[in-house]
């Protein structure tokens, strides 16, 4: 992007009509019940509502090809890597994102991209946290 | 059926301090033998644990009815040991259970109690009496000559073919003006005058052995076989076995030279290690001291019994054979967190350890019906090798295994005590492998190798948040069966 005075704008117009409006679709998604669940961890709670995800969508587990996962607090895990361990989406690769309240939506968002982009047909997006 | 004591188990931690390096620290005249030292990630609830795996061997722990914990040094005064000694053993839930504080004579009283609460409850067929110490001695006195750490356990039980049988008992109470250890302000046990100890010592003792013999029609002279009572002086000891008239060689009295005044657990620490070669019909007094006495009488009921229990265990001997002297007495003090020191404080949390429980304390890992993997820790419902959803059930993990892997840690939560620690990736015999610290390991950069046979062992882990966090190490093998 230049970084001359006046361009900046003309740039960032063109940077929009590259959207992926039709190219990416929501095939399947759920939720874990909300509440005080101090007899589930972390772990559970992504595997809860990752099972009724692809149960939505019809797919097995094997048919995704990578995901994100938005955390913003350490005591939930620090890395993409949690996501691939507790789901067993072996050797998948899997990309932890944090920006801080927005991390869950920043993890949808680079997951439409992914697929956007033509790298990957199925990809899981989802956010987790537990504080104990 | 009779009440008597179906198992015993023992624990004497690794190292033996000899008496000769504290009189070298403080210039004091020599005390002969040794005695011994817990390690700094020790205290009396991992010690109970320790002879409570050593006497429950063998034996279903959900099977045993209740737990008595009997100490001095409990870790907590409000929060009850005696059930998280039993979460760790994996008993179940409907069990009574008590912690005895306070005096060293806790021990016997716990084991009286014991007696009583199966004799009058048809519901109650066995209760586990685990007695530990780990008295800190306040350093260049002479209770630093003696205090000791250990604990030992015995599983009472009413039953058939019971081994030794638990015939009669008799307690004295006594105020003793000292020791003492002031529950607000103390770190050290203080006394006015320890010849003045000796005499309350002396006379609760006697009366209470004697008293136990008159009322059976036992002359201890000739009746009496074996004497396990509580001692905390060698001089001392030999003048009560000489009051009391015991036979020669009837009253254990090596105990004090090789591993020294372990409090509460003493007397059956004696009891165990006087049961070495049981013949017979033997009849046994033991007693217990601490403002106040407990005398109780016991008679072997089935020779091979006892001596199968032996083989079966550690018990006192195995400990024994297993430990190595320690030969620096900072380390003694560092061990006994006398050294003052920055220590860095870890996060805990309550809901985490109440959720996992199985895992961490009762040491459960999980099994996959599909592929059968044995797994551990069970983070999540998929199996990591076949990686099938929800096919996994729990499963009780054994306390030993091989060292997979292991790299050596210089800086473990900057505490710096017996670094580098060895964190090891274990294979379990009987599947599971497991990530844990290796304790009891001197020099790691030699003696840490790959394959090298372990044991599982229950430890402080840290103490963040304040609360005591305990968890599973290994350490290398001491010949737990």
């Amino acid at each position: 992007m230049s970084t001359r005075k006046g361009e900046t704008l003309k740039e960032v117009k063109k940077m929009v009509r590259h959207g992926i409006k039709d190219k990416v679709a929501i095939i399947g998604c759920d939720m874990t019940k909300y509440g005080e669940r101090w007899d589930k961890s972390q772990y559970d709670l992504l595997f809860e509502a990752f099972q009724s995800a692809t149960k939505d969508a019809g797919i097995k587990k094997d048919e995704v090809d990578a995901s994100w996962v938005g955390i913003f607090y350490y005591f939930t895990g620090l890395s993409g890597a949690m996501v691939e361990d507790i789901l067993k989406l072996d050797g998948k690769p899997a990309t932890r994102v944090e920006n801080y309240c927005a991390s869950g939506m920043d993890a949808f968002r680079n997951a439409c991209f992914a697929v956007a982009s033509g790298a990957y047909d199925v990809v899981l997006a989802c956010g987790v946290e537990k504080q104990y | 059926m009779p009440i008597g004591i179906k198992s015993y188990g023992a624990y004497l931690p690794k190292y033996m301090l000899p008496r000769e390096l504290i009189a070298k620290a403080w210039d004091f005249p020599i005390v002969p033998g040794t005695k011994a030292v817990a390690m700094e990630d020790e205290d009396s609830l991992t010690m109970s644990v320790e002879a409570g795996l050593d006497c429950l061997e063998g034996i279903d722990p959900k099977t045993v009815d209740g737990i008595f914990f009997a100490s001095t040094t409990q870790v907590y005064t409000e929060k009850d040991s005696a059930s998280l000694i039993a979460t760790i053993l994996d008993m179940r839930g409907d069990i009574i259970t008590a912690d005895f504080t306070d005096s060293t004579k806790a021990g016997t009283t716990a084991l009286t109690r014991a007696v009583d609460a199966i004799k009058a409850n048809k519901d109650i067929k066995s209760i586990l009496v685990v007695a530990a110490d780990t008295r800190k001695p306040e350093p260049s006195t002479m209770w630093e000559f003696g205090f000791a750490d250990g604990a030992a356990a015995l599983l009472i039980a009413d039953e058939e073919n019971i081994p030794i049988s638990i015939d009669d008992y008799y307690s004295v109470s006594a105020n003793v003006t000292g020791p003492w250890k002031r529950a607000d302000k103390d770190e050290f046990i203080r006394t006015f005058e320890v010849k003045m100890d000796a005499k309350f010592y002396v006379e609760s003792i006697t009366k209470v052995m004697s008293e136990v013999l008159k009322r059976n029609n036992l002359n201890p002279s000739t009746d009496i076989q074996i004497a396990a009572y509580y001692y905390n002086n060698p001089r001392m000891h030999s003048t009560i076995s000489k009051m009391m008239k015991f036979g020669q060689g009837v009253a254990q009295n090596s105990l004090f030279f090789q591993v020294g005044d372990m409090g509460t657990p003493m007397p059956f620490m004696l009891l165990i290690a006087s049961l070495r070669r049981p013949k017979q019909d033997d009849k046994i007094i033991m007693a217990g001291f601490g403002d106040g006495a407990d005398a109780i009488l016991m008679q072997v009921r089935d020779k091979d019994g006892v001596r199968d229990i032996g083989k079966g265990r550690m018990g006192f001997v195995g400990h024994q054979k297993s430990m190595t002297l320690l030969n620096n007495y900072n380390k003694f003090i560092e061990f006994k967190e006398l050294l003052e020191k920055d220590r860095y404080t870890r996060k805990s949390s309550a809901v985490i350890i109440w959720r996992d429980t199985p895992s961490v304390y009762k040491w459960y890992g999980v099994k996959c019906k599909s592929c059968g993997t044995v797994q551990y820790p069970n983070l999540s419902r998929a199996c990591s090798v076949c990686r099938a959803d929800d096919q996994l059930e729990p499963i009780k993990l054994a306390k030993k295994g091989e060292l997979f892997t292991f790299t050596l840690d210089h800086l473990v939560g900057g505490a710096y005590l017996n670094t580098p620690v060895p964190r090891c990736v274990i294979d379990l015999e009987g599947g599971g492998r497991v990530l844990v610290n290796m304790t009891e390991i001197e020099n790691p950069e030699e003696n840490v190798k790959i394959g090298m046979k372990l044991e599982m062992t229950f430890r402080k882990e840290h103490e963040g948040a304040e609360f005591k966090n305990y968890y599973w190490k290994c350490r290398p093998v001491r010949g737990r069966p």
